[in-house]
C-alpha cells in the first residue's frame, strides 16, 4: 500500500508505542503465570495425582513462555518505530516549510511539489520522496513484525462448563452466566460463541461479541447486510452498535438479526423499532435511516445523564411484499408477536437498571406489537403504532397490558392509505363492499379505542399515499418527533407540545359503514385530513424539556 | 503420598489471580483502543495482531483457571482424607 503524506500525518507515535507496552507488559504478566504453575514442582507434593499435575501443568506452562517470548519480541520489534515515524513526521514539517518559503505548494495525493522545474522544487521533491520511501519501509517492518503473532496456533482452550439449552428461562441464564468467573466467560466466549450469542439471559455487550465471532466466518447476503447495518449505524451516529440476535439462515434465508446502537441494558430509555412488509434483513432494513434517525434524535430529548438505546429488531418473518397474500392476514404477525415478547422478556432479564421501554411498530410491525403485548405479555412501558393497518388480537388499548402510567400512542397520516385498511369503530376489523376483510384488526387512531394519537401528518401538497405511509421516521416530521419524545419518557408532555390529534371519528365511520361507503372512503373520518403538517420539529427547539 | 492441603490451596487461588490478570493486561485491547493512530499496511495486521491477542489472552488464562480449579479440588481431597484417617485412627474429635 502506497502511503499519502495524509496519512503520515495520522501516524500518531503514541499509538505505536501504547501497543509496545501492553504487549511487552502482557509477556511479563504470563511469564508470571508460567513460574506460578511451576510452583507444583517445588511444594513437596509427591504421588500419582501430583505426577499427573506436574504433565498437564507443565504444558500450558511451556505454552505460556512460547507466547510469552513471542509476544515480547513483537513488543522489540515495534517499539523503535515509535521513534522513527516521530522523526518522519519531523522531517515532514521541515519540507513543509520549505514549500512555503520557497512559494511553492504540495499536492498531498499524489505526494508532489508544485510547481516542478525548478532547482529548488526538485531538492523538495527528492526529499519528499525518500519521506515516502522511509515511511512505508518501516510501515512494512511493523507489518512483518505483527505478522510473526499468527506464527502459532491459539493454544486450546479448555471446553469449560456446559451451556444451558435454549429452551432455559432467561433468568436461569442469566444466573448461569454471572456465575461463570471472567476468565470462564471468556473462555465460553471464545469456544460457545454459537450456543452463546441467541442465548436469551446473556446481557447484550457478550451476545454481541458471540454474534460478531460467528458473523466474521460467515458469508452470504444476510451476513453482508449485518455486517454493511452495523458499520452504517455506527458512523451515523458515533454510538457503539451491538449484534444482539443473528440467525442469518433463518426465515429462508432472508434472516432473524437485532441490532442495538447503544446498550439497552445500561440505557435509562430504549426503543424497539419492529418494521412492517417487505423489510427482512437482507433486504438491509436494520441499516436504514430509520434507526439512526430516532437514536440522534433521542439523544437530543433524554436528560444528559440518561443513557439511550435503539434496537432495530428484525426478528420475525414479516410478509415479502404488498402481492403477498399473506399482508391481509394476522399470522405473521401472531408468530411474530410472539418472538418479539420473548425477546423482550430476555432484555427485561439483562437490564442493569430501571429503564423504560418503547416499542414501536410500522405497519405490518404495528399488527405485530399489538399482539406481542396483548396475545403474549410483552413487557414495555409505552407502545407507538404508526401507519397500522389493524391491531389484531387487540380491541382497544386495554388489551395491550401495559403497566401503571403506560399508553399507546398512535401516529396515523391522513393520507396514509394503509390506515384505512383497519376497522373504524374501535374494535372490528374493515369490511370491503364485497364482504373480504382486508384489515388486521381495529383502527388505534379511532375514537373508542383508547389510545393517545399524535400529530404525524406529511408535508406536501397533495397526497402521496406511500410517501404517507414510510415518512414517519423522518427528520424534522411532526411523526418522528413524538415518537422520539414518548421514547424517552416525555409521552405526557406531546399535548403540552401542541402534538396531539384529534381522533378518527367512529360516528362518521360507522354512517359510512352504513353507506356501504369501503374503506378507502374512510379519511372523511380524519379530522386531520385538511391540516397542512408543520415541520423542521426537532428537540434540539425545546429550552427546557421538563 | 505427600501433600499440604494448605500449600496446594493457596497455589489453586494464585493461579486464579494469575488468570485473571492475564486476561485483564492482554494487549489486544490496547491494541484495539489505538488502532485509529496506525496506518497503511500495518493497520490491518495490528487488528489481526489484536484479535489473536484476545483469542490467546483468553485461552490460556482459561487454561490457568482450570489448573486452579483442580488444585483446589485436590487441595480439598486431601484435606478430607486426612480427616478421615484422623477420625479412623483417633475417632471424633
Amino acid at each position: 500500500m502506497s502511503l499519502r503524506l495524509a496519512d503520515i500525518e495520522r501516524w500518531d507515535p503514541q499509538a505505536v508505542r501504547a501497543v509496545a507496552d501492553a504487549a511487552a507488559g502482557h509477556a511479563e504478566s504470563v511469564v508470571a503465570a508460567a513460574n506460578v504453575l511451576a510452583a507444583v514442582t517445588e511444594i513437596g507434593w509427591e504421588g500419582a495425582a501430583s505426577e499427573r499435575a506436574r504433565e498437564v501443568v507443565g504444558q500450558t506452562g511451556v505454552e505460556l513462555r512460547f507466547q510469552a517470548d513471542q509476544t515480547l519480541a513483537i513488543a522489540g520489534a515495534i517499539a523503535p518505530g515509535a521513534e522513527r515515524i516521530a522523526a518522519i513526521k519531523a522531517r515532514l514539517r521541515v519540507l513543509e516549510a520549505g514549500v512555503r518559503a520557497a512559494h511553492l505548494d504540495i499536492d498531498r495525493v499524489a505526494g508532489v511539489v508544485m510547481p516542478a522545474g525548478s532547482e529548488t522544487a526538485t531538492a523538495l521533491q527528492l526529499g519528499l520522496d525518500g519521506l515516502i520511501d522511509d515511511a512505508e519501509a518501516l510501515d512494512a517492518e511493523l507489518t512483518r513484525a505483527l505478522g510473526q503473532s499468527a506464527a502459532a496456533p491459539v493454544p486450546r482452550t479448555p471446553a469449560g462448563p456446559a451451556v444451558p439449552g435454549g429452551d432455559r428461562p432467561p433468568a436461569e441464564v442469566k444466573r448461569w452466566w454471572d456465575s461463570q468467573s471472567a476468565v470462564q466467560r471468556e473462555a465460553l466466549l471464545a469456544t460457545r460463541a454459537a450456543e452463546l450469542g441467541n442465548l436469551d439471559g446473556i446481557p447484550v455487550a457478550d451476545r454481541d461479541r458471540a454474534n460478531r465471532a460467528v458473523l466474521a466466518g460467515d458469508h452470504g447476503t444476510a451476513a453482508d447486510a449485518v455486517r454493511e447495518a452495523l458499520e452504517l449505524n455506527g458512523l451515523r451516529t458515533g454510538a457503539g452498535v451491538l449484534l444482539l440476535l443473528y440467525q442469518p439462515k433463518a426465515f429462508g434465508g432472508q434472516g432473524r438479526a437485532a441490532i442495538a446502537v447503544g446498550n439497552p441494558d445500561t440505557a435509562a430509555h430504549t426503543a424497539v423499532l419492529v418494521p412492517g412488509t417487505a423489510h427482512n434483513v437482507t433486504s438491509g432494513w436494520l441499516g436504514e435511516m430509520s434507526v439512526s434517525n430516532v437514536f440522534n434524535e433521542m439523544t437530543v430529548a433524554a436528560e444528559p445523564a440518561e443513557p439511550v438505546s435503539v434496537v432495530a429488531w428484525m426478528g420475525y418473518d414479516a410478509p415479502d411484499s404488498l402481492l403477498d397474500p399473506r399482508v391481509a392476514l394476522p399470522g405473521l404477525a401472531r408468530t411474530g408477536g410472539a418472538l418479539l415478547a420473548g425477546d423482550l422478556r430476555a432484555l427485561a432479564v439483562t437490564a442493569q437498571r430501571d429503564s423504560h421501554t418503547t416499542v414501536v411498530g410500522h405497519s405490518y410491525g404495528s399488527t405485530t406489537v399489538a399482539n406481542a403485548a396483548a396475545g403474549f405479555q410483552m413487557p414495555a412501558d409505552d407502545v407507538v403504532l404508526v401507519g397500522c393497518p389493524g391491531t389484531d388480537l387487540a380491541g382497544t388499548a386495554a388489551d395491550f397490558g401495559l403497566p401503571r402510567g403506560g399508553r399507546v400512542y398512535v401516529g396515523s397520516a391522513s393520507g396514509d392509505p394503509v390506515t384505512y385498511l383497519a376497522g373504524i369503530r374501535g374494535g372490528s376489523a374493515g369490511i370491503d363492499p364485497v364482504g373480504v376483510q382486508t384489515g388486521l384488526g381495529a383502527d388505534p387512531a379511532a375514537d373508542g379505542f383508547g389510545s393517545t394519537r399524535f400529530k404525524a401528518e406529511m408535508p406536501g401538497i397533495g397526497r402521496q399515499p406511500w410517501a404517507d405511509h414510510t415518512g414517519y421516521f423522518d427528520p424534522g416530521s411532526e411523526s418522528l418527533y413524538s415518537i422520539v419524545g414518548i421514547a424517552a419518557g416525555d409521552g405526557a408532555l406531546l399535548g403540552e407540545h401542541g402534538m396531539t390529534a384529534p381522533h378518527r371519528s367512529s360516528v362518521v365511520g360507522r354512517v359510512a359503514s352504513a353507506l356501504g361507503l369501503p374503506n378507502w372512503a374512510n379519511p372523511i373520518t380524519d379530522p386531520e385530513l385538511l391540516r397542512p403538517a408543520a415541520t423542521g420539529h426537532s428537540h434540539t427547539n425545546i429550552p427546557e424539556r421538563r | 503420598m505427600n501433600v499440604d492441603p494448605e500449600v496446594l490451596a493457596a497455589l489453586a487461588l494464585e493461579c486464579r489471580a494469575r488468570a485473571e490478570t492475564l486476561l485483564a493486561g492482554q494487549p489486544g485491547d490496547a491494541a484495539e483502543s489505538v488502532v485509529s493512530g496506525w496506518i497503511g499496511n500495518s493497520r490491518p495486521a495490528l487488528a489481526a495482531a489484536a484479535q489473536r491477542w484476545t483469542e490467546t489472552a483468553a485461552a490460556l488464562a482459561a487454561r490457568v483457571d482450570e489448573h486452579g480449579d483442580a488444585l483446589r479440588a485436590a487441595a480439598l481431597a486431601a484435606a478430607e482424607m486426612d480427616a478421615g484417617n484422623t477420625r479412623r485412627l483417633f475417632g471424633p474429635s
